[in-house]
């Protein structure tokens, strides 16, 4: 199947990553944008750029009629869906596969088996790869307190249709548990039109491994290692690494192969992400399958030196994937800190509003994927993902130390930032000792380290600042309106820019 | 030029001022002179002591024009604080009641709209008193006296959308008084 121009349904740092290897493979991009995407970073990396409508992404980046239509009037014959939006949704890929185009990710049929939680986990079973015990049927509630008395808690609570972590919720008692249900229910049934649930034994200290897969339609599968995903907030990764420090050698080939026997079960051509729990005593059990690029691509991008978004654009044109399982690279140990708008120290909420300023560190194997320039307004409809930062080191140590190098040099301005918690992260004792687990971040460590060695810095940049206008007020007593005069240079920045 | 520091519960009295090509920023009486550059729009490179340190300036929007509220980002981390004009500050204090003293300030914790002030500037209130109540995230909040005091300023108004962090009512600690 054809990839000679490749439009391109995302936005943000994604967009952006997929744009930079269609360059290198000199393949024209598309992009396209909703109405307060004008100025996006993707829309003015790529070489044609449409708009599709407004704000909210299901007016704009979830419409397939209007992708397909961009499609025709550009003659793109593919579509990269990147993560989110509609990488996962099976009714897009059958409509765009109808209307002649490439689809750069695994089938329809692929993703409702994968997508229907349960499903998946059968087919896991049937190929011999450990799953928690847990309750499937769907049951009423009462039929379902009896059983779920019967299997002991700790509990997780998921929705049958859910993705990504969202709407999950920890119960440890019947009490907790009658009281999730209706929210759960709710929310699933708001998130994903589907409000049946599920209940799955939840592992304490559990780590998130997830095993990168490829498959190509010539019936060839590799796994290219894992990363480990256990700093998770809300059940999303804040940061990944590879290799996992609690992976040995033969874990991680009896993971791998379990994680090649699901894809070639359903015949899974692209790439793909097999995830699972692992306990403390090395036991791994199948949690879901991811079918699309992940954030976390990169750390394997990193100990393998491939670039995944062309391994995915290959295999979409119908070639032979580029390596066999015994030429895979295994180079070292890579990390990589989500950049995101959100607050630590409001329980991660999320922040939106201008970049006033941003300097993005540079160095020695170290890699910024981002998608945002300072200037840059930052929606609240979207994710508040500003950029992943990751560093590559001959161990593990090497790989935090220049983390944490480079994260001294990331300065973000105007939107509230988790750059201070990740560096608290990389000074955090049981995370340098490599003891992970999904619950590392339910107290929160981060907020204890308040010295504030360098306060007089900090204050008399503030209070030089308060005397600038101080003194500019004095001259021109006519204009009240001067205080924010950051916001007013980028204003006119921004004027300057449309003449 | 005067200001006030406040940065959680430490207070500082600051001056700055501009001598001979230097300036001087004066903390707690113990002169500090630095050299300072604008190198961005609100991104400064200070030399303190022959330390070279670079600071971006957030001044975060407050109802209250009299806080000024920043948050500084420095190679350590953020620091958040506010500097406050002590005139100003006197000024509204007399308003308030007579007297000075240590500000407990209640803001804001999620963005939100305030749906009812439940106090006036000069009311005396009781430790966990009700005070005011915030629509936020389609809940109402109830935000509760920190501390027994007399209630200082009002920066919030009824109806009016604020931001996380925005101050909303100032209270002046029994303590103090």
């Amino acid at each position: 199947m054809p990839v000679t121009k490749l439009l391109i349904a995302n936005r943000g740092d994604i967009a952006c990553r997929i744009i930079r290897t269609c360059r290198e493979m000199d393949i024209p991009t598309v992009a396209v944008y909703s109405d307060s995407d004008r100025g996006s970073m993707h829309v003015r990396l790529a070489v044609l750029s449409y708009p599709i409508g407004p704000t909210p992404s299901r007016e704009s980046y979830l419409r397939v009629d209007k992708l397909i239509e961009v499609c025709k009037k550009t003659g793109a014959d593919a579509i990269h869906p990147g993560y989110g939006f509609l990488s996962e949704d099976p009714e897009a890929v059958r409509r765009i596969q109808e209307a002649g185009l490439t689809w750069v990710g695994p089938s329809a049929e692929v993703l409702e088996q994968m997508n229907a939680k349960i499903t998946a986990r059968e087919i896991a079973v049937s190929v011999g790869c450990p799953v928690l015990p847990g309750i499937h049927e769907t049951l009423g509630d009462e039929d379902l307190m009896t059983e779920a008395r019967k299997l002991g808690f700790p509990l997780m609570l998921k929705p049958v249709a859910g993705r990504d972590g969202k709407g999950m919720r920890l119960v440890k008692s019947p009490g907790e548990l009658r009281r999730a249900l209706p929210r759960v229910k709710g929310d699933a049934l708001f998130s994903f039109w589907d409000e049946r649930v599920y209940l799955e034994k939840a592992l304490v200290h559990a780590r998130h491994i997830d095993i990168q897969i490829a498959g190509d339609s010539h019936g060839n599968y590799v796994y290219l290692w894992e990363r480990e995903g256990s700093v998770q907030r809300r059940f999303q990764q804040v940061a990944d690494e590879a290799p996992s420090v609690s992976v040995n050698p033969e874990l991680r080939k009896a993971m791998g192969e379990a994680a090649v026997a699901i894809a070639r079960k359903v015949g899974y051509v692209g790439l793909g992400t097999v995830e699972f729990l692992m306990d403390t005593e090395g036991g791994f059990y199948f949690l879901e399958m991811t079918c699309r690029i992940q954030g976390g691509h990169a750390v394997t991008e990193w100990i393998t030196g491939q670039d995944l978004i062309k391994w995915q654009i290959l295999i979409a044109r119908g070639e032979k994937l580029p390596l066999a399982q015994d030429q895979i690279p295994f180079w070292g140990h890579a990390i990589q800190c989500r950049i995101n708008a959100e607050d630590p120290d409001r329980d991660f909420a999320p922040s939106s509003g201008r970049i006033m300023y941003l300097r993005t560190p540079a160095g020695h194997r170290l890699r910024d994927d981002n998608g945002i320039y300072p200037g840059w307004d930052l929606s609240p409809f979207y994710a508040p993902l500003l950029s992943k930062l990751s560093t590559w080191g001959a161990t593990r140590a090497e790989a935090l130390e220049r983390m944490h190098a480079a994260l001294s040099e990331y300065r973000v301005g105007g939107v509230r930032n988790n750059v201070a918690f990740h560096k608290a992260l990389l000074e955090h004792k049981p995370f340098l000792k490599g003891e992970l687990h999904t619950g590392m971040l339910e107290h929160p460590w981060w907020k204890q380290k308040k010295l504030r060695p360098n306060l007089k810095f900090a204050v008399a940049a503030a209070l030089f600042d308060e005397l600038e206008m101080e003194e500019r007020r004095a001259q021109q007593p006519a204009r009240a309106d001067d205080c924010d005069c950051g916001a007013e240079a980028w204003r006119s920045f921004g004027k300057f820019n449309r003449l | 030029m005067k200001r006030t520091l406040v940065i959680a519960d430490e207070t500082h009295e600051l001056e700055i001022h501009r001598r001979g090509g230097k300036t001087v920023m004066v903390w707690d009486g113990e002169e500090f002179p630095f050299d300072i550059l604008k190198v961005e729009p609100t991104s400064y490179s200070i030399i303190m002591n022959n330390h070279s340190v670079g600071v971006n300036i957030d001044r975060t929007r407050n109802i209250d024009p009299d806080l000024h509220g920043f948050r500084a980002s420095l190679y350590d981390g953020a620091y958040d604080f506010t500097l406050q004009d002590p005139h100003k500050i006197l000024l509204a204090a007399a308003m308030a009641r007579g007297k000075v003293g240590a500000c407990g300030l209640v803001s804001a914790l999620m963005p939100g709209k305030v749906l009812k002030l439940l106090v006036q500037p000069g009311e005396v209130v009781e430790e966990g008193q009700p005070i005011l109540i915030l629509e936020a995230m389609k809940m109402q909040n109830e935000y509760t006296a920190p501390m027994a005091g007399t209630v200082g300023q009002v920066h919030a108004q009824e109806g009016v959308n604020v931001e996380i962090n925005s101050p909303m009512i100032t209270l002046v600690p029994l303590a103090a008084e």
